[in-house]
Parts: C-alpha cells; sequence; structure tokens
C-alpha cells in the first residue's frame, strides 16, 4: 500500500459534505443525478458508496464470502460462506448464511428482538434490543461476541466509520466485474489492508472487497463478492419476523449466562 | 519414409504418455508418504480474517501502537472491575481469552469490531484461557455428565449434580459450557 496517498480527516469530511449536498433531496435524487465519478479520485468513489449504502432505505445482497483460515503449521485453508442480507431502515434486519461445511446461521432483527437461529441443531438465542438496525448491529458484534463480517456496510453511520479508519487510500484502476465498469480502490486503516471494487454508476454500490489482516500471522484475507443487489423496499415484514421450528430450544448468548472457571485439572477430561 | 514419420510420432507421444505416467506414479508414492498437515491439531476454521472486519489488532507492524491502546484498555477495564465481584472477573477473562482479541479498541466510541479465532473443539473438550491457570475455562461439544435438563428464564440448564452448564450460542459455533447457577438455584 507504499502507492497509497494519506487522507486526511478533514479531506474526507469535505468530501463527505459536497457529497451529502449533492445527495441532500434524498437517497432516489441520489440515484438519479449521481454522475460517472471521474477515474483517479479514491475518495470521491469510497464517499460516494458509503453515503449511497447509509443513505439506502433498504437493500438485499448476496454476500459470497471467502477467508483464509491459518493452520498450526503455518498453512492456509480457504473457507467459504454465502450470506443473503436483507436490511429495511429503521429496524428490520435479516441475515442467512451457509459456511462451506453447510452450517446454516439465520439472524433476524425486527426493532425489539435480536435472535440468532441454527435450524440444523435446533436451537437459537435470542435477546431484548429496542432500537435501529445500526444499534442492534453493534449489539450482535460487540456485546453478544457473534460475527457478521462487513458488518461496517450495513451502518447508516458508515461515512463516519470510513473517514475514521482509513488512514491510505489509492485509486488503482477503472475495470470491469461482470461486464460492469467498477472502481478498483485500495486502502489501508490502522491494522489491515483493505481494496474494494466499487460500481461506476449510479448505484455505486461495492461488488467486491478483499482485506488482508496484515498484522495476523500468515496476513490472511477475506474475501467477499457482493451481487444481486436490489434496492426495492420489502412488500411485507414476515421475511423478519423469527420463527423458531417446533421443539428448538433455547439457548445463551455469551452475555446472558456467567461462566465460570474450570479447576485446572478438569481441563485435560 | 511417412511410416518412419509415423514411428516417430507414436515414439514421442509413447514417451510423453509414459513420462506422464511415471510422474504421476512418483507423485502417487509421495503423497502416499505425504506427512499430514497441521499435525497434532484440528483443522482451524477461524482466525482473523473470519470475521471480515475492517479492525483486527496488529501483531506485526503496528504492534507498538496496539499494545498502547491495550494499554489503555486494560487501564479502564481495571477501574471497571474494581467494581465487581470475583466471578465476574473470571467472566471477563473467559471473553478476553476466548475471543481471539482482533478487535479495534481504538476510541472510546468505537463499537469494537470483533473477530473471534474460532477456536475449534476438538474432542470432548477444550481448554480456552490457558493464561492464567486459576481461571480456566472449558468448552464441550458435548456435555461431559448425564445431566438434568432445566429450563429457567426461557433458557436450557443443565444441571450435573452441583454443576450447571448451558449452551453457548457463540461466534465460533455451540458449545457447552459451565456457568454460574441460574437465579434461584
Amino acid at each position: 500500500m507504499k502507492a497509497g496517498v494519506p487522507i486526511s480527516s478533514a479531506l474526507l469530511s469535505s468530501l463527505l459534505v459536497t457529497v451529502w449536498l449533492a445527495m441532500a433531496p434524498g437517497h432516489a435524487a441520489l440515484a438519479t443525478e449521481a454522475a460517472v465519478v471521474p477515474a483517479g479520485n479514491a475518495g470521491r468513489v469510497l464517499t460516494d458508496m458509503a453515503e449511497f449504502l447509509a443513505a439506502a432505505p433498504a437493500f438485499d445482497v448476496t454476500v459470497k464470502a471467502s477467508h483464509d483460515a491459518v493452520q498450526a503449521d503455518g498453512t492456509h485453508l480457504e473457507f467459504s460462506a454465502q450470506r443473503r442480507v436483507k436490511l429495511a431502515r429503521p429496524d428490520r434486519l435479516r441475515i442467512e448464511s451457509r459456511d462451506s461445511d453447510g452450517t446454516v446461521d439465520i439472524v433476524t432483527f425486527d426493532g425489539r428482538t435480536l435472535s440468532s437461529l441454527r435450524p440444523a441443531a435446533g436451537v437459537y438465542a435470542q435477546t431484548g434490543f429496542t432500537g435501529d438496525v445500526d444499534g442492534a448491529i453493534v449489539h450482535f458484534v460487540r456485546d453478544l461476541r457473534m460475527r457478521l463480517p462487513l458488518a461496517m456496510l450495513l451502518l447508516t453511520k458508515l461515512p463516519d466509520e470510513l473517514n475514521r479508519r482509513v488512514t491510505t487510500l489509492a485509486y488503482v484502476e477503472k475495470t470491469a466485474i461482470d461486464e460492469h465498469p467498477v472502481h478498483h480502490i485500495a486502502g489501508t486503516t490502522d491494522s489491515v489492508d483493505f481494496q474494494v471494487w466499487i460500481r461506476d454508476g449510479r448505484e455505486p454500490v461495492p461488488v467486491r472487497v478483499v482485506i488482508t489482516y496484515r498484522g495476523a500471522a500468515g496476513q490472511p484475507c477475506f474475501r467477499a463478492d457482493l451481487v444481486d443487489w436490489q434496492f426495492a423496499a420489502p412488500s411485507d415484514n414476515t421475511a423478519f419476523d423469527f420463527v423458531p421450528p417446533p421443539q428448538a430450544r433455547r439457548i445463551a448468548f455469551l452475555n446472558q449466562v456467567q461462566t465460570i472457571a474450570a479447576n485446572p485439572g478438569e481441563s485435560a477430561r | 519414409m511417412k511410416r518412419a514419420q509415423l514411428s516417430v510420432a507414436a515414439l514421442v507421444a509413447t514417451t510423453v504418455f509414459a513420462s506422464g505416467f511415471v510422474a504421476e506414479v512418483q507423485a502417487a508414492g509421495r503423497l502416499a508418504g505425504a506427512a499430514p498437515m497441521s499435525r497434532g491439531g484440528a483443522i482451524h476454521r477461524g482466525g482473523p480474517a473470519a470475521g471480515g472486519s475492517f479492525a483486527a489488532r496488529d501483531r506485526g507492524q503496528g504492534a507498538q501502537r496496539q499494545d498502547s491502546i491495550a494499554e489503555r484498555q486494560e487501564d479502564r477495564r481495571e477501574d471497571w472491575q474494581d467494581h465487581r465481584d470475583e466471578v465476574r472477573e473470571d467472566r471477563q477473562d473467559f471473553i478476553e481469552d476466548e475471543l481471539d482479541g482482533d478487535r479495534d479498541w481504538d476510541r472510546d466510541d468505537d463499537w469494537g469490531e470483533v473477530i473471534v479465532a474460532g477456536a475449534v473443539i476438538a474432542g470432548t473438550a477444550a481448554v480456552v484461557g490457558a493464561a492464567a491457570a486459576s481461571t480456566r475455562h472449558v468448552y464441550y461439544n458435548t456435555l461431559p455428565c448425564t445431566a438434568t435438563t432445566l429450563i429457567v428464564g426461557g433458557i436450557t440448564y443443565f444441571r450435573c449434580g452441583s454443576i450447571w452448564y448451558s449452551q453457548i450460542y457463540a461466534a465460533n459455533g455451540i458449545s457447552y459450557a459451565m456457568v454460574q447457577a441460574p437465579p434461584g438455584y
């Protein structure tokens, strides 16, 4: 990432303000008025993407992800997962994920309750949380200690998060993915290197993300292709309702029980 | 002349085929004798990249900065823990140990994206939290005893004598953990 240029908070902030003013009439206006971003302006491209997602009242996207898992002997194994994310602001979220080993998890939030279901195991965990999707995601990741890759992209405060985290940014090239022109952006935060390919045009969505954990052993990568973006409001909210299967048992999230230490001798059991 | 050309072609083809065959046999021989990967350990599915987060604890470059962050966090944690009892402290240890610590605690208002190590539970139990021998927490794939099942507060608990277990839904999977007895027990 040495080719990247330092990007100051002030610069990103000014970019955000500029783009926000241009988009002030609302998201629909954004979709119709946003011009093709000139190649070479990495900050503008990234800001456009962040503002576009943050302002979207609803979206539906499929995330085809994979990650490197560094083994004890240093070798890399790649595991994959596919997630269908349905988000309807302010307070509806559903994420259905299927890992490469077939494990399915379904996370739902309906504005009052946050639930996670693993159908094959016949168990679910649930906690009350009143608020919006932003709050639910933060609670899910920070307090419940659950995993939600690319969670930042789901937040309305995505522009602020990027503004706060990005330390360098570079425009790599204009290229194409699935025959759509895209901007290839590379950047760094304090702890990771990232690349994002953002669609050129009226809907500047991220279509590919690669994150490299440069400080971790083996420098593993996370990769994701984001496909089938849809922005129509859901016709009904039943998709966000949590309906546990019959006989499903409720178990605990980490923060709902007090785990205790075993005696040292018990560890060998 | 034509026959000679055909013969040469056949010879070349045979040689290529034979060399390929030999190469395959040699490869099979190497495969047969190959050492197992991740010797002595289970396949590890998690790690920093599993979380797909834009934040991670930097163990290499930037480690000094992260140390500083950790120190600040540790200071805050110590203050915070002054008001907690020992059990609570154990639980905090557990969380700290269970999670790989790949998070961004950079600022007080940070919501701390967390990446869980995805600790694989090998065999019946896996020890988590080896930093302090007196505060080890244990995960189980299956209950280590024949338990009585109770539902308290909507959550299922398992009781083996005086020891209570609960299933935990965490980022790295579902497992059993020793827990405090639920309220009223």
